[in-house]
């Protein structure tokens, strides 16, 4: 706005050109380096002069007024007294004032040594107390969550907790209470906080009054020494969700601390969720693998390095030489590029196979084509979120979205078969799972009636044809819950648009209607424009297991593996021949597994049997399971050897987040016991991996020595910048990408090469399926709080997680007779669950809600290997 | 127990209507008015308020809190106020309260069994002029003799207006009033 003209303000006799119409604080601060002191101003909330702290003198025709700074905007002519004895005197008194009932408990006060009243009062205070009277008492030991604490006594009432609540989460959970001294902070009674990004106030808490109950009392901020005595800062990211959020992991004596967020304005602001925040409990879990596990006699007993890299050489080996398409891998979206392409590279050279993929991989037939810029939230007038409940899976990016609503005027379209929490801000409309390219062809119809978007269908190949074809699905009767009224009401929001953005989330492109509905957002995407249609991946690195090749139909850079000239590059590259026929994707590699034909899997950082009945019965039938992972899942219990991995932190390693930006997670402690690193395990077996060319000699070759044919030859990298090189070196999007040319805040990948919408697609959705015996439809639900290895080892996060509940609509519990809080058998073509019923109005008539990853994995077992869109029937035995 | 009240609840309805659209300005006035009907502002009303005006919870009960005239629970029909500030306490406050005290049997801050009359104890009234100086609900006394003040009392007990606190407590009751 008026940010780019400056204006000449005049402090203390001395003038400063200055950006116009910014708070006088942020101006001193930023712009001229003067450190005024402050509690209640916040860069990233509005200023509202609670604490009086930043008090200045401001010239006025009546002269000098004492004002508070915050609230006072840069104008040109504005002259300012600083250090006169008046602002000082006023700023002293505040702060004396301020020490007046706060407890002083800075010995015993997480916040001591990065405490800005500590700081303030050092600078700016009186240096004594006057005070002599007993401090008023307030709570101290207060919780207002499972996982944040008050301390009312230290609070200094700068509200910025309050304000974080209401401008960015749009949840005002927290209010100022009492009067006079007494005031305090609070919750409303028995209304603990539950706005999913709530940690964030413990960051901008100027004293030490919000404290992190998972870190409280495990790390003094100033502990200085030796490594590894010191507390050291680490700069990395978070691995929760595609987002990438910068945060901070603060290590002692090889421990993680506690995790802060960290500025990176484009992309998480200065914010990070609570799973990001709290979920720390799995880096040094007991239950941590620490040392190789092989199979004997049945059972999985301990065993050196040496010899479980062999049984999984010669296991993966012997199979690889009888049939290299009965052996698989799956790599993971939770892990590094690095670990990742090593994978992919390790399975396609040494095993020759193209069966490589991940969960949410090849089955997911979404465009990785990534948000042009996160920013781009705020830019756009029109936000339509299909399928993804953003508050639950990307809950900074919710806040930018209430933001950019509540904020900048945009208009939301929620469409997702539930009533999510954001729905609220905006048109809510149900889609079936499955029914989505129903929905997106009835949009897309009454669309083109504009010119605008009739001329956009013109401009690409197969655009007549389309609009012809397109004129069929106008039909809204096969959308219950759609009326022509709220129909028109989005076709009129998307027509008016200038920057439209869509946002789809993994089921939707996912299961039985997976083309049809991809193929809908494709031509959806065309009409709208370059970017405007963003897949959001579940895992943090999404996009980056795509781009590494972890696919069965990609080599990395998204190379056909049926391309000819492809295939000549890699081969050039690798030094090696790259086998040509698409392989199998994740669940068909499950599903080959059950049929007898997949005879060994190779599982890195992934569990399977987590994927329901079918699929652990799937892993049964294998010959010869390997599994490399953190903790002793289900899939690794059936396993014939175990790796045992580090977590990101312990180990370098780069992540491609939802806007194609790659970012450093850098090493924040060694390693625990025995375990290492992905990408070392990955290259450990390949250097071990029986020579092709020569013979059945399983020696290494020297380095320099002539083993051009032999891929092993190539596998000389010691540490993950050397796996990152050569990624720059392979993948045309990562061309450039070193490790120090990353920084701390990551570098944009190229879009150049990732697949995207070409030409309109005539895709016809299949009708929504009906069958007697299955009356209801099933909807997944994805929630932060899942029972996932990473959240449910932090047992602050106990009370937090998602009930283990089918969720059903009060109507049509009373209709069918079914009673909330009694167990109820739901069947479904590929399984049977019993879980406890539960009335939640915001599931639609007609479904039954489950949330993914609950123990047993019900939602996946009656799912199947069909994925969303599967119809159920519900069954109370007890039930009249 | 008094007989149910439709037409007040009714009432309270119109107030919440008339203030809605004035949103978190609008909030004082209307709680201002709806306790004086009500009696007290249960929390199943304050839900209801806020949703109504558009304000967060959390501001109905920091403004409740703050506001020592409007109340969070129930209180009696009557309510007395015993200014206990210096030129009140010069003049004869504690004595007064004593008396007060021990005439209608009532700890400072406590309100009889039957929910009639509470006795508060209050900070500066502002009529220092007239000390000791009372408040027996808006009708001012003072300076206050204990006599004049539970005869006043007595007058205020025959004529106040039952307040719908004291007929139900019963939260789905005020939902179906209000709703």
């Amino acid at each position: 706005m008026s940010e780019k003209q400056t204006v000449t303000v005049t402090i203390d006799g001395v003038q400063y050109e200055v950006p116009a119409n910014i708070p006088l604080t942020r101006a001193m601060r930023k712009f001229l380096g003067i450190d005024i002191p402050t509690f209640c101003a916040h860069p990233r909330l509005e200023p509202v002069g609670a604490c009086r702290q930043c008090l200045v003198e401001i010239e006025t025709p009546r002269g000098p007024r004492l004002t508070t700074a915050c609230t006072t905007y840069t104008t040109d002519g504005l002259v300012v007294l600083y250090n006169t004895e008046t602002a000082r005197a006023a700023r002293e008194a505040t702060l004396e004032f301020l020490l007046t009932n706060h407890p002083l408990d800075c010995p015993i006060c997480d916040k001591g040594g990065e405490c800005p009243l500590q700081d303030q009062t050092l600078r700016h205070g009186p240096g004594e107390s006057r005070f002599l009277e007993e401090k008023i008492h307030k709570n101290k030991r207060y919780p207002i969550s499972d996982l944040i604490m008050l301390d009312q006594e230290r609070c200094v009432l700068c509200w910025r907790c309050i304000r974080y609540l209401e401008e960015w989460e749009f949840k005002p959970q927290l209010g100022l209470y009492h009067r006079g001294g007494e005031t305090v902070i609070d919750i409303h009674p028995d209304h603990p906080l539950t706005a999913k990004t709530s940690g964030n106030i413990i960051d901008i808490c100027p004293v030490g009054a919000l404290t992190n109950r998972v870190a409280r009392f495990h790390f003094r901020p100033w502990t200085w020494g030796p490594y590894p005595r010191t507390l050291q800062q680490v700069p990395s990211i978070c691995i929760h969700c595609s987002q990438g959020c910068n945060l901070r992991i603060d290590v002692r004596t090889d421990r993680v601390r506690r995790i802060v967020a960290r500025e990176n304005m484009a992309v998480n602001d200065w914010w990070i969720c609570d799973k990001g925040r709290f979920a720390q409990g799995f880096f040094h879990h007991p239950d941590r693998l620490t040392q190789p596990l092989v199979r004997e006699n049945g059972e999985l007993r301990p065993a050196s390095w040496e010899e479980a890299l062999q049984r999984v050489v010669e296991g993966l080996h012997r199979w690889a030489q009888q049939d290299p398409e009965a052996v698989g891998a799956i790599g993971s979206g939770k892990v590094s590029n690095e670990a990742n392409y090593l994978l992919q590279k390790f399975f396609r050279l040494m095993v020759d196979t193209n069966n490589i993929d991940h969960r949410w991989g090849g089955d997911v037939l979404a465009d990785p084509t990534g948000m042009g810029a996160i920013e781009d939230i705020y830019r756009a007038d029109v936000i339509v979120l299909l399928g993804l409940d953003i508050a639950e899976e990307v809950p900074v990016l919710a806040t930018f979205f209430r933001r950019a609503v509540r904020r900048n005027g945009a208009r939301a379209v929620i469409l997702h078969p539930r009533r999510v929490e954001d729905a609220r801000f905006g048109v809510y409309l149900p889609v079936w799972p499955g029914g989505e390219a129903i929905w997106l062809n009835a949009l897309m119809a009454r669309l083109v009636r504009e010119e605008r978007f009739r001329a956009a269908a013109r401009r690409h190949a197969g655009g007549q044809a389309f609009l012809t074809w397109l004129s069929d699905y106008g039909d809204l009767d096969d959308l219950p819950g759609v009326t022509e009224e709220t129909m028109a009401h989005v076709v009129r929001l998307l027509a008016d648009a200038q920057s439209p953005l869509v946002l789809y989330g993994a089921d939707v492109v996912r299961g039985r209607a997976a083309e049809a509905n991809a193929a809908a957002l494709h031509n959806l995407a065309l009409l709208l424009g370059e970017d405007r249609v963003v897949y959001v991946g579940p895992d943090a690195n999404s996009l980056g297991a795509r781009d590494m090749g972890v696919l069965p139909a990609f080599l990395p850079g998204y190379v056909p593996v049926t391309d000819e000239a492809g295939r000549e590059r890699f081969r050039r590259l690798w030094g090696s021949e790259v086998p040509e026929e698409p392989g199998l994707t994740y669940t068909q590699m499950l599903q080959a597994a059950a049929d007898g034909q997949l005879k060994a899997l190779f599982v890195m950082g992934s569990d399977p049997a987590a994927d329901g009945a079918w699929a652990a019965r799937a892993l049964e039938k294998l010959a010869f399971l390997v599994v490399q992972d953190i903790f002793l899942t289900d899939t690794a219990r059936r396993a014939d050897v175990v790796l045992p991995a580090t977590t990101y932190a312990e180990t370098d390693g780069t992540f491609t987040n939802m806007e194609r930006r790659l970012q450093r997670a850098p090493q924040a402690f060694r390693p625990i016991g025995d375990a290492r690193p992905d990408w070392a395990i990955l290259v450990a077996l390949a250097q071990r991996w029986p020579v092709r060319e020569a013979g059945e000699s399983r020696r290494k070759p020297r380095k320099g020595q002539r083993a051009a044919r032999s891929p092993q030859a190539r596998w000389t990298y010691t540490t993950p910048q050397d796996v990152l090189t050569e990624i720059a070196r392979v993948v045309p999007q990562y061309a450039g990408l070193t490790w120090d040319a990353l920084g701390t805040s990551g570098r944009y990948t190229a879009g150049e090469g990732v697949p995207r919408p070409r030409g309109f697609q005539q895709v016809p959705p299949a009708a929504l399926p009906a069958e007697p015996e299955y009356p209801f439809t099933l909807v997944a639900d994805r929630f932060l709080y899942d029972h996932g290895t990473l959240i449910r080892t932090t047992d602050r996060f106990a009370r937090l997680l998602a009930p283990p509940v089918a969720r059903m609509h009060p109507e049509d519990l009373a209709r069918y007779g079914l009673k909330p809080g009694k167990e109820a058998v739901i069947t479904s073509p590929h399984g049977e669950v019993t879980l406890p019923l539960a009335a939640d109005p915001t599931v639609q008539q007609g479904t039954v809600a489950l949330a993914y990853s609950l123990p047993g994995a019900p939602l996946e077992t009656l799912m199947g290997p069909e994925g969303p869109g599967v119809l159920v029937n519900v069954v109370q035995p007890d039930a009249r | 127990m008094h007989s149910p009240q439709p037409e007040r609840w009714q009432q309270v309805d119109e107030i919440i209507q008339r203030w809605a659209t004035h949103g978190r300005s609008g909030l004082l006035p209307c709680l201002l008015e709806v306790q004086d009907i009500t009696g007290y502002l249960s929390p199943e009303l304050c839900a209801h308020i806020a949703r109504h005006l558009r304000v967060p919870e959390a501001d109905v009960y920091g403004l409740i809190s703050f506001y020592s005239l409007l109340y969070d629970r129930p209180v009696g029909r009557v309510v007395l106020r015993v200014c206990d500030d210096v030129p009140c306490y010069v003049r004869g406050s504690s004595e007064l309260l004593n008396a007060l005290q021990e005439a209608l049997g009532l700890e400072p801050n406590k309100t009889t069994a039957d929910g009639a009359i509470t006795l508060e104890v209050h900070p500066c009234l502002g009529r220092c002029e007239r000390a000791p100086f009372v408040l027996i609900n808006d009708d001012e006394i003072g300076p206050a003799r204990a006599e004049d003040v539970l005869a006043r009392v007595q007058a205020h007990l025959q004529s106040a207006p039952s307040t719908l606190s004291e007929r139900a407590e019963d939260p789905a009751a005020t939902e179906e009033g209000t709703g």
